[in-house]
């Protein structure tokens, strides 16, 4: 056996092994997958920085979210000013923890509420109000990201 | 409260996948806006024939549920913005007498609470079979199609007593987007949502097969394919985009007769393609 080639077979046959060089649904998945975990690392993180953590200030208003796609970086200390205007309104990130912020908490029009925590975890999660504020309630929806770090 | 099981074998990478959120809250306040409140009250009241007071409001996919006080459920369902019934239940009216209406006579009886609602409803509503429920009433249910793809989430349920007849509850939910809205077309094929599902979630194919579904609550095309690790879980994988919307058990009642979805055409969008082609 020329011992030469046993590097090139060892590279065809690793693909081959892994069962995604046989399986273009694989493929076509991983190409997907990986547009989903990039596909906010070309946009800004939300609000600013002050003292080493991100602000940001979130309008909350019948039927919508200010801004309604929020992005922050993975390991940030994340300050949320919640602001709600018109009616009553709430928060809630469905899943993920914000510190010792309980979902349930009604934001009043006037009285701004703010969460402190760490965004440990990368991940989405689908923003929406625990708190009803009138016909079209489920349509008030936004996107919380926490981009990932690797 | 409808919650998910968010993903958390996804947390030692960016995390293709979020929630469904909750569409059903408990307890809710109307008093922010109270002809509202007045209005669902006095439908409510006038619907159940009775002065009581609800003890609670509820909302269910942008209903306004009457809770009205008693040891067994009596609520009504309604349209807030004009006070239109949408539903009840009055466990009251459930007995335990012997059954004098067999599955067929129940069926007329519920065929009639069909026969009621409007025909823009009515006519995207396919009746989905009979079961027997906890309560030891029959259930009726009609399920909503587009372009024969089975919409999560948007029906029709009624209940009949077996013992006198009496329809201890129906519910008709709003369907929150117009058929013509809809996108019934995947672009990606079910392998490709199973093979998505299978790598985010760290399982593997199970003999579960795929269904082609539209999430009624926000209009997404869907995959609904079952991948298993530890146990069989399943997700809604987004036929347009991949993006996994939810996993955990499949949400909301699902016909049991529905099988459609491996054999659905594809139509790869350009969007897709550019995935395909490199793009990242």
């Amino acid at each position: 056996m020329n011992l030469k080639l046993v590097p090139v077979m060892f590279l065809v046959l690793i693909p081959l092994i892994s069962g995604c060089a046989g399986n273009p649904a694989m493929i076509d998945a991983q190409k997907i997958i990986s547009y989903n975990q990039h596909k906010y690392d070309n946009m800004s993180a939300s609000g600013i920085m002050l003292d080493g953590v991100r602000v940001i200030n979130v309008t909350i208003r019948n039927f919508s979210y200010s801004p309604d796609v929020i992005i922050v970086n993975q390991g940030e200390r994340v300050e949320l000013v919640l602001n709600a205007i018109g009616a009553p309104q709430g928060f809630e990130a469905e899943g993920m923890q914000m510190g010792g912020y309980n979902a349930n908490t009604v934001i009043n029009p006037g009285s701004p509420v703010t969460i402190s925590f760490s965004a440990s975890t990368a991940g989405e999660w689908i923003i929406h109000s625990p708190v009803y504020s009138g016909f079209g309630h489920d349509s008030m929806t936004g996107i919380f990201v926490v981009r990932g770090s690797s | 409260m409808k919650k998910f099981v968010f993903a958390i074998f996804l947390t030692a990478f960016f995390a293709a996948g979020a929630s469904a959120h909750s569409v059903v809250l408990y307890n809710i306040s109307l008093g922010f806006e109270p002809q509202t409140q007045a209005l669902v009250v006095s439908a409510a009241q006038n619907f159940m024939n009775t002065t009581d007071m609800p003890y609670q409001f509820d909302l269910n996919r942008e209903e306004v549920i009457a809770d009205f006080p008693g040891s067994l459920l009596k609520q009504v369902y309604v349209d807030p913005r004009n006070g239109s019934i949408m539903g009840f239940r009055n466990d009251n009216l459930a007995t335990s007498l012997s059954p004098k209406y067999s599955a067929d006579q129940a069926k007329i009886i519920a065929q009639k609470v069909f026969d009621s609602i409007p025909f823009s409803y009515g006519q995207e509503l396919v009746y989905g079979g009979e079961q027997s429920t906890y309560l030891g009433t029959y259930q009726y249910s009609w399920y909503r199609f587009v372009n024969g793809v089975f919409v999560f989430n948007n029906f029709l349920h009624v209940e009949v007593d077996p013992g006198t007849g009496n329809v201890v509850f129906w519910h008709l939910t709003f369907f929150p987007f117009s058929s013509s809205s809809l996108n019934t077309t995947p672009a990606i094929t079910y392998q490709v949502a199973q093979e998505i599902a299978n790598i985010e979630m760290q399982g593997k194919s199970t003999n579960f097969k795929p269904l082609l579904a539209i999430d009624g609550d926000y209009g997404h095309l869907v995959w609904v394919v079952q991948t298993k690790s530890l146990y069989p879980i399943y997700a809604e994988v987004d036929a347009q985009t991949g993006f996994i919307w939810y996993s955990g058990n499949v949400e909301g009642p699902l016909d049991p007769l529905y099988s459609y979805g491996t054999q659905a055409s594809v139509v790869e969008t350009p969007f897709i393609k550019s995935i395909y082609g490199g793009l990242s």
